[in-house]
């Protein structure tokens, strides 16, 4: 338990004028407290001790509270109050208003008349009188601070205003908020009073977007009035304005200085962190000069505008803030600081700082935060720029160590569960899981889901696997928590919906059969997740009919009405209803099956959406009535649709009517050239095993090879080859010569050479192809060899052959070949000696006859 | 400039077991144009088309390679090489290995369990390219029906080759089903494949018509409609095609084994230094060679090539990948015509395919396609002034007959056939008529939707400014010629030597005082048609760029008093 330090008291007349009270563990009774009271005429001459032991940790609290009320009837009154009322009666403003918000910090009951009293006097220093006031919390104040939230200066209504709702005040801030939307301009106000109603995200655009449309002038004035309404979407868009406006401008960083005050007067510590990072990445912006009216005499004046001076002064404002913040509400500042930490990311270094100079030199807040305990660094007052103290300054292997009011930290864990959370400095994450993992596990396992789930995202594994830990020690497939597994899955972060996956696995017998919560994890966001449903749902499903001992159709065909209604409304994306489509095709075919007839069918068909397509699709196959129905020319062209389960249906239809494509297989050709491979292999399969010479025919083999498909053509040359010996020969040589396809000419080179009817009348009609080979820039040396040998072959064979051979084989040795022409040539010669009349290109010169010497 | 198509149909080929009909959808917006019959020889047809389709895809223009994926894997490394730096202890090195080894295993299992969706997604992508490739950069070839051909005409995508395909009437069988006009056809990368399956075995029947295959289904709109913005530079480019076919151009002939070894060499063999040209060396007497640069190796073409030009010359080319698109043409050519304009000026190939012909013409070097640079090859051709009464006359002349030669027209018109040249030569440049290179012939040919009307006659000769949109600027619109006509008026030109050449047409040389007032000596040769052959002047601009975009204002200046000579000459029946 946390002991508090010695309690000071302090009254101004008797003889014993300071008593303190020092609480010390009690020895020997575990557990319990040692209370000692001592007076005395001054600090170092305490004599007097009243000691009270043993007290439980129960009854601390509560014999402090008595010992305090005992020493205030004596005239006590804590250190420090009676000070600062004197103070009060100071005839310098500035000293009533320190002594004022000093009252407030402490804040203890005495103090509420004599503020009363100041503040009837409407002095300079009422704004921190008020502010002191609402702080105090004591009703009494009620009266001033609503006179005050009235007034038009901006100073005295922000302290009334936030007085009110610190005392709670509904009346009073009821009349705040009516005059706070009169004084908004009308489109803002619009704006304002929609997202408030609606909370849609789209409409906080809106207001946004109002906001910035606004002129400076108004803009800034908007946003004060935008917080002194408090509700959400205000906040918000004040926020939203204040992150991406620049801040030096007129008008502009008057508003904002006031919602700085305004936040943390009313204690708002996500604005505040998120103000003071604000006013800190702008530290180097240019403030500018412009002639402003003075709130406070209404005079026109130049005036610098978050110019340096004041750009230091409000950083050095949030760090005091955050100071008297652990003096006076120790229990807000850990949450507060880790407020402003979590805004901190990397892009915030300066990466070009040297020695001494650092990379988080510049970082005022965060350095007085993170490191405000460390030896390690000094800081330059003047610049707020931070350094090493000395060249030897080392790292600290525990960065709790250093942290500024450490013991504040460990009062308030829940800091470190929001570092773990939305931190993105690697320094945040260190502090939080060695806090989390280690002394305050207590607050990780108490944490919200929302909280652990928020920490998978974090950019530092150790916290990620923290989360991901706490997250499986929560959750038990037997006995899931669905509130859990909601929050998990209403996460669309990758990592999250990862475990979500997991989760669901895990405790899929949980859910699969429960109808409500199958149906709502099908329509989910994720694409993915809906697929690990529906395999899941399907599985189920089948593993009841298999055992049969847990079949319940009535839960089955409920289900598979309840997926056709959602089927048959709008599907608000493509593909949205494919987990449902894919359910009910693969388990509630039969229950499906009942409820639609083939008419019905067919009407969809046309006219819904893809995941309906594919449903009918499943139920068509399922009728083999619509063969008859559809007859097999329109079944093939169903072979050509879009939805596979359409095409596989046709297919199934198809293969049924075997019989009758085998007497006509037309259709099957025309589903040869389909631009889909699966009804291509059907058709290819079919037409392979099924269907005989007779109905192929040449022309339809011939055309199988004429195909641009290589599937196809393949096919084609099997067929030939199998057939070849009831084919005529001449014509499919005839035929397949004309293909221009490099691959069916090495095949037709092959069946020329083995079956080209001998004769000139034959050669002639190949001798284009026989060209084309040859004179193919990407030639295959096999194929051009095989036509020059055929050539020479031939040509050997008659005259007329010969002729033609030798016109083909002198074009042809003439290209600059090297490889070949030495082949092209003795072929050539050979034909002029045996034809010797034929005409060649190629003439042969008489021996030379070498004269003997 | 958005040109609208409206299809009836889709073009497509019906291919049956015994037979095919090529149906091809004409835009519904133009003229009617018919023509129904069979194909005599299918395989020509398809090898024709084929190459014309090559043409139309291909895009030869350099592409810097997308190098951001290796950019990123560099950056990856460096970044890893650094971080390795900074790590000293041999246990965290230990430790990165170990996770740099998981982090391997881990993508390497990603990617073997997303194979099916990246082999999904790449299917997605080619399908989507192809669709988006139809639909918004090819353009649909412009088809005309001719008395005696049916002609098919494009461009490629990197818009520096020309092609047409013409098949005469003799090629088809009953073939008087026919109506004479100009249309675009719908050309999509399904007809191309389908194209490839036409056979001599099976009757195969032309069906050019609105209807294109499309049966139209209850409750369907069978009409096709495309927008595409279409280049100005694409229709100027069918414009200066023309201008240049009208040149007086060097030409030999190639065997189709010629062809062969040209297009084999590239094949083989890759640049990767420039000079990149193909230097064709013409020797009187001899036969062509042609020399590959860089590696300067010599290729002779065939008996046939025998070159029978008065003088020897070199001319140089580039872009020459270009030919390649003629490699499916090779077994069914019989004979190929070359025409050079000169050094770095365009080419083309007419190929004779028995039937029919194919025409390729490329542009100086690839980059440099027909229109860019301000390239003005129709300041190369004939130019006489003729009044829009003589304009539209010698356009209602050719439309009658749909084709004629330069002096039958003249006969026809009555108009004198100097008049006639320039007025057809002003007619080819405005979209209206076409000079048929391998034919030698000019063809009546509408380019634009929008019939020709006495207002575009004025503006074609006066140059004010264009009827149509995206036609050119002709006549003294082209800044050249404006000044070229302003030199000849105030009399800045003087011919100091004329004199006849010996294959016809005369050589030239004057002086004259250009815009800036300095005098400038232009040398040039104006063939028997007043074409501009050859051309040299002192400016900086002839200097700077030679013809390759076009003559110099001095140069025209010169043709100008040169013409006005000739027609003096041809009323006074010189």
């Amino acid at each position: 338990m946390h002991l508090p330090g010695p309690l000071h008291y302090f009254r101004v007349n008797g003889p014993d004028r300071v008593a303190l009270v020092n609480v010390t563990a009690a020895p020997g009774t575990p557990g319990s407290f040692t209370l000692q009271v001592s007076r005395g005429p001054n600090r170092r001459k305490l004599g007097v001790t009243t000691t009270i032991t043993p007290v439980p940790s129960a009854a601390l609290e509560g014999t402090l509270a008595k010992l305090a009320a005992d020493l205030e009837l004596e005239g006590f009154l804590p250190a420090g109050v009676q000070r600062a009322l004197q103070a009060l009666q100071s005839p310098k403003a500035a000293a009533r208003a320190r002594a004022a918000l000093r009252l407030g910090g402490i804040g203890h009951p005495a103090a509420v008349a004599p503020l009363l009293a100041l503040g009837a006097n409407g002095t300079e220093e009422l704004a921190s009188v008020v502010d002191a006031l609402g702080r105090l919390g004591d009703p009494r104040a009620l009266p001033l601070c609503r006179a005050e939230a009235e007034r038009k200066l901006l100073s005295r209504r922000r302290s009334g205003v936030e007085a009110l709702r610190r005392l709670g005040d509904s009346d009073g801030l009821t009349g705040v908020r009516v005059r706070a939307l009169d004084r908004l301009p009308q489109p803002v106000r619009n704006a304002v009073l929609v997202a408030e109603s609606t909370g849609d995200p789209a409409d906080q655009k809106a207001l946004e977007d109002a906001v910035g449309a606004l002129p400076n002038k108004d803009q800034g004035l908007a946003l004060d009035t935008l917080y002194e309404l408090a509700s959400g979407p205000a906040v918000a868009a004040v926020k939203a304005a204040l992150g991406t406006s620049k801040l030096g401008v007129p008008y502009l960083w008057r508003a904002a200085k006031s919602v700085f005050k305004r936040a943390m007067l009313r204690g708002d510590a996500a604005l505040f962190g998120f103000l003071a990072w604000r006013l800190e990445k702008a530290r180097s912006e240019p403030g500018s000069f412009a002639v402003l009216k003075s709130g406070l005499d209404g005079k026109d004046r130049p005036t610098r505008v978050f110019q340096k001076n004041t750009r230091l002064f409000v950083r050095r404002l949030a760090w005091r803030h955050l100071r008297e913040l652990a003096r006076s509400a120790p229990e807000r500042y850990a949450p507060t600081a880790a407020e402003v930490l979590v805004q901190y990311s990397d892009a915030d270094r300066d990466l070009k700082a040297k020695f001494p100079a650092w990379e988080w030199s510049g970082c005022h807040l965060l350095h007085r935060i993170l490191w405000g305990a460390s030896k390690r660094f000094a800081i330059d007052d003047r610049s707020l720029r931070f350094r090493y103290a000395t060249k030897t300054a080392s790292f600290t292997a525990d960065p709790s160590e250093e942290l500024a009011f450490a013991a504040l930290w460990d009062r308030s864990p829940g800091a470190f569960l929001r570092l773990a959370a939305a931190g993105r400095l690697r320094v945040l994450h260190e502090l939080a899981v060695r806090a989390l993992s280690g002394p305050h596990r207590g607050t990780l396992e108490g944490a919200p889901h929302e909280a652990v789930v928020a920490m998978l995202g974090a950019p530092f594994e150790p916290t990620v696997d923290l989360a991901a830990a706490e997250l499986g020690r929560r959750f038990d497939p037997v006995n899931p928590d669905w509130s859990l597994l909601q929050t998990l899955l209403s996460d669309k972060r990758p990592r999250v919906l990862e475990l979500s996956r997991q989760c669901l696995e895990a405790c899929s017998a949980r859910w699969t059969l429960d109808l409500e919560r199958s149906l709502a994890l099908l329509g989910h966001e994720d694409a993915a997740l809906r697929a690990l449903v529906a395999a899941l749902v399907v599985q189920a499903l089948d593993d009841n009919g298999d055992n049969g001992d847990n079949a319940d159709p009535f839960y089955r065909r409920e289900l598979a009405e309840r997926i056709l209604a959602v089927l048959m409304g709008p599907e608000p994306s493509e593909g949205a209803f494919e987990a449902y489509a894919r359910v009910a095709r693969e388990a509630l075919g039969p229950e499906l099956d009942a409820v639609l007839g083939l008419d019905e069918v067919l009407a969809l068909l046309d006219k819904s959406s893809g995941s309906l397509q594919a449903v009918c699709g499943t139920l068509l196959g399922r009728k083999p009535e619509a063969l008859q129905r559809l007859g097999v020319d329109r079944l093939a062209g169903m072979g050509n649709h879009a939805v596979a389960s359409v095409r596989q249906a046709a297919q199934h239809l198809l293969r049924a009517a075997i019989d009758q494509l085998k007497d006509d297989p037309s259709v099957l050709f025309t589903m040869c050239e389909s631009d889909w491979a699966d009804t291509r292999g059907v058709a290819l399969e079919l037409l392979k095993t099924r269907v005989d010479l007779e109905a192929l025919g040449i022309d339809g083999l011939v055309g199988l090879c004429d195909s641009n498909r290589a599937d196809v053509q393949a096919l084609g040359r099997e067929l030939i080859l199998r057939h070849f010996e009831h084919l005529e020969p001449a014509e499919v040589v005839k035929r397949l010569s004309q293909h221009p396809h490099p691959t069916m000419r090495r095949f037709a080179v092959d069946l020329v050479v083995a079956h080209l009817r001998p004769g000139f009348v034959a050669l002639a009609s190949v001798e284009t192809f026989l060209r084309t080979a040859l004179l193919d820039l990407w030639p295959s040396r096999r194929e051009k060899r095989t036509v020059l040998d055929f050539l020479e072959e031939r040509g050997l064979a008659d005259e007329n052959q010969a002729e033609l051979a030798a016109r083909l084989l002198g074009e042809f040795a003439r290209t600059r070949g090297r490889a070949d022409f030495d082949r092209a040539m003795e072929a050539l010669v050979r034909l002029r000696l045996r034809y010797p009349e034929a005409p060649s290109a190629l003439s042969l010169a008489a021996p030379t006859v070498e004269a003997s010497p | 400039m958005m040109v609208n198509y409206r299809y009836a149909g889709s073009s497509g080929i019906l291919n049956g077991l015994r037979d095919s009909t090529v149906a091809l959808a004409t835009n519904q917006l133009r003229d009617p144009t018919f023509f129904r019959a069979s194909v005599r020889r299918p395989l020509l047809f398809r090898e024709a088309l084929a190459a014309l389709h090559a043409v139309v895809i291909s895009d030869f223009k350099f592409h810097p390679r997308d190098r951001l994926a290796f950019k990123t894997w560099l950056e990856a490394q460096d970044q890893k090489f650094l971080a390795g730096l900074a790590v000293k202890g041999e246990k965290q090195r230990q430790r990165m290995r170990e996770l740099e080894a998981r982090l391997g295993e881990l993508d390497h299992a990603r990617d073997e369990r997303l194979k099916p969706f990246y082999r999904a997604r790449k299917e997605y992508f080619d399908w989507a390219y192809v669709q988006a490739y139809e639909l918004d950069f090819l353009y649909d070839p412009v088809i005309t029906v001719h008395p005696d051909e049916v002609s098919f005409e494009a461009f490629s995508k990197d818009e520096s080759s020309y092609a047409r395909v013409a098949v005469r009437h003799d090629d088809f069988e009953g073939a008087g089903d026919f109506t004479c006009g100009t249309t675009n056809i719908d050309f999509s990368a399904r007809l191309h494949n389908e194209l490839d399956r036409m056979r001599d075995y099976r009757k195969t029947r032309l069906d050019l018509g609105p209807g294109g295959l499309t049966v139209k289904t209850e409750g369907q709109d069978a009409h096709k409609e495309k927008k595409i913005d279409l280049p100005e530079s694409w229709v100027k480019g069918f414009l200066q095609v023309q201008s240049t076919m009208t040149l007086g151009l060097t030409h030999f002939q190639l065997e189709p084994v010629d062809l062969f070894n040209l297009l084999r060499f590239l094949r083989r063999h890759r640049a990767r230094v420039s000079p990149r040209a193909l230097r064709y060396e013409l020797v009187p007497g001899k036969r062509v060679r042609v020399v590959f640069e860089p590696w300067e190796e010599v290729l002779e073409f065939g008996r046939c090539s025998t070159w029978d030009g008065p003088k020897a010359m070199s001319v140089r080319t580039w872009g020459r990948e270009r030919l390649r698109t003629l490699a499916r043409l090779l077994p069914v050519a019989q004979k190929i015509d070359v025409f050079l304009a000169g050094f770095g000026l365009p080419t083309v190939y007419v190929v004779d395919l028995g039937g029919a012909t194919f025409t390729l013409a490329l542009s100086g070097w690839t980059d440099n396609d027909w229109t860019s640079g301000g390239t003005k090859f129709d300041l190369l051709s004939r130019r006489m002034q003729v009044s829009p009464g003589e304009l539209t006359a010698c356009l209602d002349g050719l439309k009658k007959v749909r084709r004629a030669t330069d002096v039958g027209l003249a006969q026809d018109t009555g108009q004198g056939l100097e008049k006639t040249r320039s007025a057809l030569s002003y007619l080819c440049q405005v979209g209206r008529a076409m000079y048929d290179l391998g034919g030698g012939v000019y063809r009546h040919r509408e380019l634009f939707t929008e019939p020709f009307t006495v207002k575009d006659a004025v503006a074609a000769v006066q140059g004010a400014a264009t009827a149509k949109p995206g036609a050119p600027s002709i006549g003294a619109a082209n800044t050249q010629e404006a000044s070229a006509q302003g030199i000849f008026t105030r009399g800045g030109v003087l011919i100091t030597a004329r004199r006849p050449v010996a294959a016809g047409g005369y050589k030239l040389t004057g002086s004259v005082k250009g815009t800036d007032n300095a005098r400038y000596r232009p040398l040039l040769t104006a063939d028997a048609e007043g074409r501009i052959v050859e051309a040299t002047c002192t400016c900086t601009y002839a200097q700077r760029f030679g013809l390759t975009k076009g003559p110099c204002e001095h140069v025209l200046a010169l043709r100008l008093a040169h013409m006005s000579r000739l027609e003096a000459e041809d009323k006074g029946g010189v």
